[in-house]
């Protein structure tokens, strides 16, 4: 049984999730390891809800927010989102934890396309990284 | 009724100074009858382990395997549990060593930094380093409540457990519009106006420290250093404070500057691990996930 | 056989004798925790050393915290000012009281078979009660900060503590003075008096005038031979020499060894006590004593009484009339640099902090000299004393009351000194 990598990506509504459902209706493919859910803003998103995602077994943690920053639906999310988890990877980093399993990008809800292909780059990069814990996880479950 | 009390004291890791507090406190000194009651404190010449204790005072975090049956070993015997001090509590600073793997180190070690409710039932934690008169009132309160009733009130912590900022006397001009103008070092605090520190741009834990300290540091002019641990409410220290602190800092220029002018300011903390957790990082979310990350088991 | 918890040390270190047909063959103090903090300490922001080190230790941690405290200030290229002195040097001289009043009545005294713990534990009353006026609290003073305090007391604070204090002089010197007559019908008391201990170093901090410096003065290094040599802290460093056994301990400096460093070494290289009260019961010492230098180590009691009551005389006059606290609080002036070191001679002895920081002000490297890094090689040798002799109550006893007089901190030993790079 080989590991295969499995990820969390949390994206705004308005735009990252908007394009992640132009993906499907567009029939564009992207990697299956990793799970997506819509949000309304990431910046209600505390660090604890992404360090207890790790906790939960995911390889992996993706933020995908609203661009140009400054149009984010609420004003402001972006800035506050970006700060908090630029701080946690800092901290990642000094417990042993590779900041590059936190990972955030900035959309318009026409970017499919560019979605696809950092999710799929991103879980590459995890796969290099290998799993969060030393045990692994099996089939992706 | 505090004739023949057997009291104790046991010291873990950590500088367990706060001990004899307990016996300098005038009103819990007499309800545990002073110094003539103390029958083990190895630290302080009572060296023979007695058959039973009426109260034990633990404090300081747990190390050594032979702690861990040290301590299971006295809870066994004693009546009243008192987990006492930040460190045998939440870590405190030895706590910072929670990263390091000591089993690899040597003999007997544990392979990060325990803390006494991780190992045994307290009935009492009191926090703080060290914990103040007020809390140590509230603690003769407690005890006096547990000796004379044969049924005690279950676990009990000691202390207020509000946030710190809720009643601190350092206020923001204008509480609903809080900001940090940017970061500033401990030693970069020059000219303090009296203002709150968040505002100031000093990176003072109070908003998610429990307030059971009274504001010590506080009034003289130092930041909260998280000594008395989470409030109420608070998850993880550290992690809760970056929230909180990525709310209000440089507030009026988002919207206004990219994205690099925030993350070259808050490059200027070097050492965010050292800030947010210098008392509670064996109880950190991270830790847990770090040490998960090695393999270490929970057990 | 093995001694563990030790009295007065505690369950963190133990005494282990071994035996040949009932006699002692060998006897040593072994550590058996570690706190590995000084690792965690590379790495971490400057500024935070101060409120982290004292975790090292519980009778001295204020000066942990002022030695650390200096360091960082000779890192950043800060003064201190003169009230910020003042005030270290008030909450130094608080804990050295409490630390030879808790070190006597607690760990040897009660060995020795005399029992004025109570009347301890009323003057650690008075002590911790004056450190909590001062800064808050009787653990980490947070007031102590790189170029100066965050806080002053007021006048009425003041006047509280000057009070306490007047008290608290009253108090040691009574005690202090009862305890010595005390003493001198002991019989195990003179019995260890009289047991032969070879002669050793001694190193303290020395003030202008000859007497005990804290944190003012210079390191003075007084060898067997009689001669004293003023050392810079950068000069002692380079000629210390080092011996690992689990744990790093000074074998000597500059050819001298070993050394010893606390309340006995300071009574040693001090000319006199300024101050009325102290000197008189200096003198009444050096009647018992015979002279100086002593090197009996069980002479450490006396050595604390005496300085315990020259303690307290100094906070009372401190705050009697405390024109030095008029001035400037802080000194924010600073020329950073990569280097400082922090120098002070607490209760239980020397201190030496040396800091290494990068152009970020993270501490990249560290060293930490502590007291018991000097006293463990003559507590070794001292302990070596008893090979040959019957292992019984008596023997242990000494080797336990030994152990007390230079109370040896296990947590200290475990930090490894050893570092010099230059980054």
């Amino acid at each position: 049984m080989t590991w295969e990598p499995w990820l969390i990506g949390f994206l705004e509504k308005w735009t990252a999730g908007l394009a992640a459902e132009s993906a499907g209706v567009n029939r564009v493919r992207y990697s299956p390891n990793i799970v997506l859910i819509n949000i309304p803003c990431p910046s209600r998103l505390s660090p604890v809800h992404i360090v207890k995602a790790f906790l939960a077994g995911a390889d992996g943690v993706y933020i995908g927010g609203s661009m140009p920053p400054a149009d984010c639906h609420y004003k402001v999310g972006n800035y506050k989102t970006f700060k908090r988890m630029y701080l946690l990877k800092k901290l990642m980093a000094q417990f042993g934890i590779e900041p590059e399993r936190l990972r955030m990008d900035w959309y318009v809800s026409p970017m499919y396309r560019a979605l696809a292909k950092n999710l799929d780059e991103f879980v590459e990069t995890i796969k290099k990284l290998g799993p969060i814990t030393s045990r692994g996880r099996v089939d992706g479950l | 009724m505090s004739e023949g009390l057997s009291i104790g004291f046991l010291e873990l890791t950590g500088c367990s100074t706060c001990l004899e507090n307990v016996l300098l406190h005038e009103k819990l000194s007499g309800i545990l009858g002073g110094l003539g009651s103390v029958k083990y404190w190895p630290s302080h010449g009572y060296t023979v382990e007695p058959d039973s204790l009426d109260v034990l005072f633990v404090s300081g975090a747990v190390r050594t395997r032979a702690q861990v049956e040290k301590l299971k070993k006295l809870r066994g015997k004693t009546r009243i549990l008192v987990a006492y001090g930040t460190c045998s509590i939440y870590g405190g600073l030895i706590g910072l060593t929670a990263l390091i793997n000591a089993s690899s180190r040597g003999e007997g070690f544990l392979e990060t930094i325990k803390t006494v409710p991780d190992i045994v039932e307290p009935d009492i934690l009191v926090t703080g380093c060290p914990p103040t008169r007020d809390q140590l009132d509230e603690l003769a309160g407690v005890i006096n409540d547990y000796l004379e009733n044969e049924k005690p009130r279950g676990k009990v912590f000691i202390g207020n457990r509000n946030s710190l900022c809720r009643d601190c006397p350092r206020k923001p001009r204008d509480p609903s519009r809080l900001e940090m103008p940017g970061i500033k070092r401990d030693h970069e605090l020059v000219g303090d106006d009296g203002r709150c520190f968040l505002e100031q741009g000093i990176l003072c834990l109070g908003p998610v420290t429990s307030s059971g300290c009274g504001h010590l540091c506080i009034l003289r002019g130092r930041p909260c250093m998280g000594c008395n641990g989470p409030a109420r409410g608070v998850v993880d220290q550290g992690l809760n404070y970056i929230s909180s602190i990525g709310s209000i800092l440089l507030k009026s220029m988002e919207r206004i500057r990219m994205f690099d002018y925030f993350a070259a300011e808050i490059d200027r903390l070097v050492d965010p691990m050292g800030y947010l957790y210098r008392y509670t990082l064996p109880k950190s979310l991270l830790t847990k996930l770090a040490l998960k990350k090695r393999g270490v088991s929970e057990k | 056989m093995i001694i563990s918890p030790v009295p007065g040390i505690g369950e963190d270190a133990r005494l282990v004798f071994d035996e040949e047909e009932g006699r002692i063959k060998n006897v040593r103090l072994e550590a058996v925790n570690k706190l590995f903090i000084e690792e965690v300490l590379r790495g971490r922001a400057l500024e935070l050393l101060p409120s982290i080190t004292p975790i090292f230790c519980s009778s001295d941690s204020w000066s942990y915290t002022v030695a650390s405290v200096m360091a960082v200030e000779d890192v950043l290229g800060r003064k201190p000012t003169i009230p910020a002195l003042g005030l270290r040097r008030l909450g130094l001289l608080l804990e050295i009281i409490e630390n030879h009043v808790r070190n006597n009545a607690f760990k040897t005294l009660p060995l020795l078979g005399v029992d004025v713990r109570g009347e301890a534990l009323r003057i650690l009353g008075y002590t911790s009660r004056v450190k909590e006026l001062l800064t808050g609290r009787i653990l980490n003073p947070v007031i102590y900060v790189p170029g100066g305090a965050s806080w002053k007391p007021d006048n009425s604070i003041l006047r509280e503590m000057a009070g306490l204090a007047r008290i608290l002089s009253e108090k040691i010197d009574d005690h202090g003075r009862r305890l010595i007559g005390n003493l001198r019908n002991n019989e195990l008391y003179n019995k260890m008096l009289n047991l032969e201990f070879s002669q050793a170093g001694y190193v303290a901090v020395i003030g202008g005038n000859g007497e005990p410096g804290i944190i003012n003065g210079e390191i003075a290094l007084l060898k067997p031979s009689g001669g004293i040599e003023k050392l810079g802290v950068n000069e002692l460093l380079d000629k210390v020499n080092i011996s690992s056994m689990g744990f790093s301990y000074w074998v000597e400096i500059n050819g001298v060894g070993p050394v010893r460093s606390g309340p006995l070494a300071r009574l040693n290289i001090v000319h006199g006590y300024p101050s009325e009260k102290a000197s008189s019961i200096y003198e009444e010492v050096l009647l018992i004593t015979g002279g100086k230098p002593v090197h009996n180590p069980f002479y450490t009691v006396l050595a604390r009484i005496v300085e315990s009551i020259y303690a307290a005389e100094l906070v009372y006059e401190s705050l009697s009339d405390t024109d030095w606290l008029s001035g400037v609080l802080m000194n924010t002036k600073e020329s950073p640099g990569k280097i400082g070191y922090g120098v002070v001679d607490g209760g239980r002895g020397l201190i030496i902090h040396r800091y290494l920081a990068d152009e970020k002000l993270v501490v990249r490297d560290l060293s930490l000299y502590t007291p018991s890094h000097f006293n463990y090689a003559v507590l070794r040798r001292d302990l070596s004393l008893l090979k040959g002799r019957v292992l019984g109550d008596e023997t242990v006893r000494i080797a336990e009351a030994l152990s007390t007089l230079y109370d040896p901190c296990v947590s200290e030993l475990t930090i490894n000194p050893v570092v010099k790079g230059e980054g």
